[in-house]
């Protein structure tokens, strides 16, 4: 590899992520609708079906590709594997960002173990996000684990 | 289960109830504009500051003339509440008065509960760092003290009513068939969405007060039953199928291998 695959236009995504940043601290301070333009008749915005396209779309190739590995033999898609675990994990990682400056109240996440409403489409969904997280990190620790020759 | 029965055509449009709700839930004021709703109604619309709007309508009456109709928004507390089965951390909940109250020790903020209510109730703080859900509680520390909610108190007309459910009911088919032509002949509430707790009764067709006409007489989460139910057995189901063919492909492989893959 040279130095020169590093995509070069990468400092405007640095310039967008610091501007993203801001916006997120801004959030926090003054609330939802402060950046938002959110409204009790539109509670929902769009950027929430583009944060979960683009997430929940990206991790599914690596539940399919481990999936494939793992339950059904396909071994020679072992070339694929840990390129499409760490797309998926950061996939999970980038909607949960997303959920936490989405929800309100972010801080409270733990009641949906505590006090879940078991029949609520959303806590079905809660739990998805949070076992499917789980499953990626484990299977990514081996990987970052037999650098330190742990494994 | 307590009720409220909102009789439109009693309705004077001084928004006691506007103010008394206020006061009691120590509701700070708004900042409003002339015609920010529907005609002279003030404020506009249902916020997280106020929990209780006298909506304004002019409307043919069953006379033929045009005249100012009243009907009161707020929170519905459905028999069966949408926002209560949509909720992934039970933050709010239906007590056994019927009241619908929110918990905000339990809130995520995922506003789920503004999307589902099929009357546009509960209002989320959007400018807040620390923001609620906020809606009518049914004045419920006042119902558990053995009053009634501060609105229906302050009513100068007894246009609002505060009883058990089946005595409202009774009471609003009295004066349907007491007086004709007065009322249409729908009791608003009584098998929408399951029932509600706050029921309304108009002299003209409800569509023309702003109320939603296109529900249906079964709970909200009906709906999502189907789907929600066949989860465990999908579950279950898929986890068991996929584990056994996991086994007996991997086995197959391991055998074709030889020995070497066993350590792998």
């Amino acid at each position: 590899m040279t130095k020169h695959s590093v995509f070069q236009g990468r400092f405007i995504f640095y310039f967008l992520s610091a501007f993203a940043l801001i916006l997120i601290c801004y959030r926090f301070i003054n609330g939802l609708g402060a950046v938002t333009n959110l409204t009790d008749q539109y509670p929902w915005g769009l950027w929430v079906s583009i944060d979960i396209l683009a997430g929940i779309a990206l991790a599914s190739g690596g539940f399919v590709i481990a999936g494939a590995i793992h339950f059904f033999g396909g071994h020679k898609f072992d070339q694929l594997y840990r390129v499409s675990l760490l797309t998926a994990l950061l996939g999970y990682i980038l909607f949960l960002i997303g959920l936490i400056v989405d929800l309100g109240r972010p801080w409270n996440i733990l009641h949906v173990i505590l006090s879940g409403n078991k029949i609520a489409p959303l806590y079905e969904i809660s739990w998805c996000v949070m076992f499917y997280t789980f499953v990626l990190i484990l299977e990514f620790l081996p990987i970052l684990f037999e650098k330190r020759k742990m494994v | 289960m307590k009720s409220m029965l909102i009789d439109s055509t009693r309705c004077i449009g001084c928004r006691a109830c506007q103010v008394a709700c206020k006061e009691w839930n120590n509701l700070p004021a708004e900042k409003t504009e002339f015609f920010g709703g529907s005609g002279y109604q003030n404020p506009g619309r249902l916020s997280s500051k106020t929990w209780t709007v006298i909506s304004f309508h002019e409307a043919e009456t069953s006379t033929g003339d045009y005249d100012w109709i009243f009907a009161k928004q707020q929170c519905m507390h459905c028999l069966e509440p949408a926002c209560a089965a949509a909720c992934p951390v039970s933050a709010l909940e239906q007590l056994k008065t019927g009241a619908v109250v929110y918990d905000p020790g339990k809130c995520i903020g995922c506003r789920n509960c503004q999307l589902v209510c099929p009357f546009d109730i509960p209002c989320f703080e959007w400018n807040k760092a620390v923001p609620e859900i906020k809606k009518c509680n049914f004045c419920v520390d006042r119902i558990e003290a053995g009053m009634e909610p501060s609105c229906s108190c302050a009513c100068p007309t007894d246009a609002i009513v505060f009883g058990e459910r089946e005595n409202l009911l009774q009471k609003a088919e009295i004066r349907i068939a007491n007086n004709p032509g007065k009322y249409v002949n729908h009791i608003y509430g009584r098998s929408e969405v399951g029932g509600t707790s706050v029921m309304h009764l108009a002299g003209v067709s409800f569509d023309k007060l702003g109320f939603r006409t296109n529900l249906s007489d079964s709970p909200v989460w009906d709906n999502a039953k189907p789907a929600m139910e066949a989860i465990p057995y999908v579950m279950t189901g898929l986890g068991t199928i996929l584990g056994a063919l996991a086994w007996f492909i991997n086995r197959k492989t391991e055998i074709k291998a030889g020995k070497e893959v066993k350590n792998d």
